[in-house]
Order: structure tokens, then C-alpha cells, then sequence
């Protein structure tokens, strides 16, 4: 005797094909989503890749901290000039004095010779 | 993300993509098996019955998902097609030829499906004369997935259209090679009659 094996009904079959086609198309359906989140679809052209890519990139906005040194040099309280002295005198050496005597005349440079040229 | 790269402003679009490629899976098992069942690959007994009862399953979800595959385009904001458009082969403005190719695949997957249900009135010559030009519907459907298919260079698609061509190429093979026919033993007519009457 043989035994014949269960038959599974039309309706059956076709529950459990798209049970598993339905889990397929979630499963390509959630990669393409991903995909296109992660700006790598393939229909995202160039310039919409662009454009995406600018909107979803941080502000950067330029901040120029602008600081003002005030450099305020103390000079010491001049001590006690002598009566009559005018000019201050700083603490530092003095500026050496330098005593130029009158320029020698240098003779003139002779003059260029005069190149003509033809043609 | 923004408007460009929100999935849910590509909800449909996502979708038709998705069911496509499920659309294509089942439609190769679908022709898979149906190549086995026509080559007489498997003569134990129970096995062509359940094979041929699991190829009809199929085929109708394959054609299911083609059918989802194209109205679910008419959701779509930006392509945004027509009936017309998703109906008549060559109609669509967006890539007329690829698009036209797996429309016309479309409509014969449904045809050899539905064909089926016919069988009593066209009578079994014509049909199994037109049951065999399921490969040609094949034919134009991987064409428009590789032609028109927005991943189409995507890695793990060819990977999938390798994967599920391979055993049509061999099977093909196998069933139109003449030498093949010789080394077969033929069908008993007993046995070809109880699979007929199990399958219809």
C-alpha cells in the first residue's frame, strides 16, 4: 500500500509564495529606503546628490573674533630736572650725536654715449 | 535627509523597484520549474504533480507582483505615468524602449499564466505551442531589468540575475539540446495522462 503524500491546496501554496515574496519585498524595499538615505541610489543624479548633500551638510558660519590689544607704555616719572633744563631726558642712553661734516662734491657721472641705431 | 533623499517622499517608487525585483525571482522559479516539468527531469512518482501545482503558484504571484510592479509607478510624484503609460509598450516617455520591452514581457507573462485556465478551450497543442514563448517573456523581462533597471549595476542584482539565469541557461539547454532528447526515455502515455489530469 502506498501512501500518498498530503497535497497542499492552491490557496495554500500561494499563502505561503507570497508570504515569502511579501517578506522579500520588505527586505529589498528596506535596502533601496537605506540606500537612498544614505544619498547612494542610484537614481540621485549628480546635481540632486549635490543639492542633498548641501541641504544635509552643517551651517558653517564664519565667526572673526576681533581683539583690540592696547599696548600703554608707562614711562617712569621723569626725575627731578635740573632748573632750567627744558628737554627731558629719558632714562635711556641718550641718541649719540653724530657730527657730519660737509659733503665732498662728487664729480657728475659721465654721460651714456649716445647709441644710434638703424633699421 | 531632505526632500531629495527622504524615502518617504519615493515611497511608490521604492516600492515598484522592490516588487520589480521580486517580480523577477518569481518569475525565473516560475520558469525554472517549468522547464524541469517540460524536460521531464524528474520521473518519481508525485514529483511532476506537485512541481506543476508550485509552478501555478507561482506564475500567479509572479504575475501579481509584475502587475503591482507597474501600478505602483502611478503613485509616483516625479516619473507620475499614466495608465496608458504603464499599459501600452513603447507609450512611457521615460526610457520608451527598455520600458516598452517590460511592458510587452508583462503582458505575456500574464497571457502564458492565464493561458492555463484556457487549456480545455485552445486545446493542449496550442497551448504547450504557446506555453513554450515563456522564455521569450523572460528574455524581455531580464532585458528590462538590466536595460531599464535603476540597479542594474547595482552589485547584488546581477548577483541575483546570475543566480536565478543560470538554471533557466542550463535547463533550456538541457530540454532543446537535441542530443538530450535521445538519452531521455520517453514519456509513457499513462504517465503523461495522470500527471495532465493531477495538474489541471
Amino acid at each position: 500500500m502506498t501512501r500518498r503524500s498530503p497535497r497542499r491546496s492552491l490557496p495554500a501554496t500561494l499563502a505561503v509564495i507570497a508570504s515569502l515574496s511579501g517578506a522579500a519585498f520588505l527586505g529589498v524595499f528596506g535596502g533601496l529606503s537605506y540606500q537612498m538615505a544614505k544619498l547612494k541610489d542610484p537614481t540621485l543624479g549628480p546635481k540632486a546628490r549635490a543639492l542633498a548633500a548641501a541641504a544635509n551638510a552643517p551651517v558653517n558660519r564664519r565667526i572673526v573674533k576681533r581683539t583690540v590689544v592696547v599696548r600703554k607704555v608707562r614711562r617712569p616719572a621723569p626725575a627731578t630736572a635740573p632748573a632750567g633744563a627744558g628737554i627731558p631726558v629719558s632714562a635711556s642712553a641718550p641718541a649719540p650725536v653724530v657730527v657730519q661734516s660737509a659733503p665732498v662734491p662728487v664729480p657728475a657721472p659721465p654721460p651714456a654715449p649716445v647709441v644710434t641705431r638703424t633699421s | 535627509m531632505n526632500g531629495y533623499t527622504d524615502p518617504n517622499q519615493h515611497l511608490f517608487w521604492l516600492a515598484s523597484r522592490s516588487l520589480g525585483v521580486v517580480a523577477i525571482v518569481l518569475l525565473s522559479a516560475s520558469v525554472t520549474i517549468g522547464i524541469f516539468l517540460s524536460g521531464r527531469i524528474s520521473r518519481r512518482p508525485g514529483v511532476p504533480a506537485r512541481l506543476k501545482h508550485w509552478h501555478e503558484a507561482i506564475a500567479l504571484t509572479a504575475t501579481a507582483a509584475i502587475a503591482g510592479h507597474e501600478l505602483l509607478l502611478l503613485g509616483d510624484k516625479f516619473l507620475h505615468p499614466s495608465l496608458r503609460d504603464i499599459a501600452v509598450p513603447f507609450a512611457m516617455s521615460h526610457q520608451p524602449v527598455w520600458t516598452g520591452v517590460g511592458i510587452i514581457g508583462g503582458w505575456l507573462a500574464a497571457i502564458f499564466t492565464f493561458s492555463f485556465y484556457v487549456r480545455k478551450w485552445i486545446g493542449n497543442k496550442a497551448w504547450r505551442w504557446l506555453h513554450r514563448w515563456t522564455l521569450g517573456a523572460y528574455i524581455l523581462a531580464v532585458a528590462h531589468t538590466i536595460g531599464s533597471g535603476t540597479d542594474a549595476r547595482a552589485p547584488w542584482l546581477i548577483a541575483i540575475v546570475i543566480a536565478i539565469t543560470t538554471p533557466i541557461v542550463f535547463g533550456a539547454t538541457y530540454r532543446f539540446l537535441p542530443a538530450s532528447r535521445e538519452t531521455r526515455p520517453p514519456a509513457r502515455p499513462a504517465r503523461a495522462r495522470a500527471v495532465a489530469q493531477a495538474g489541471s
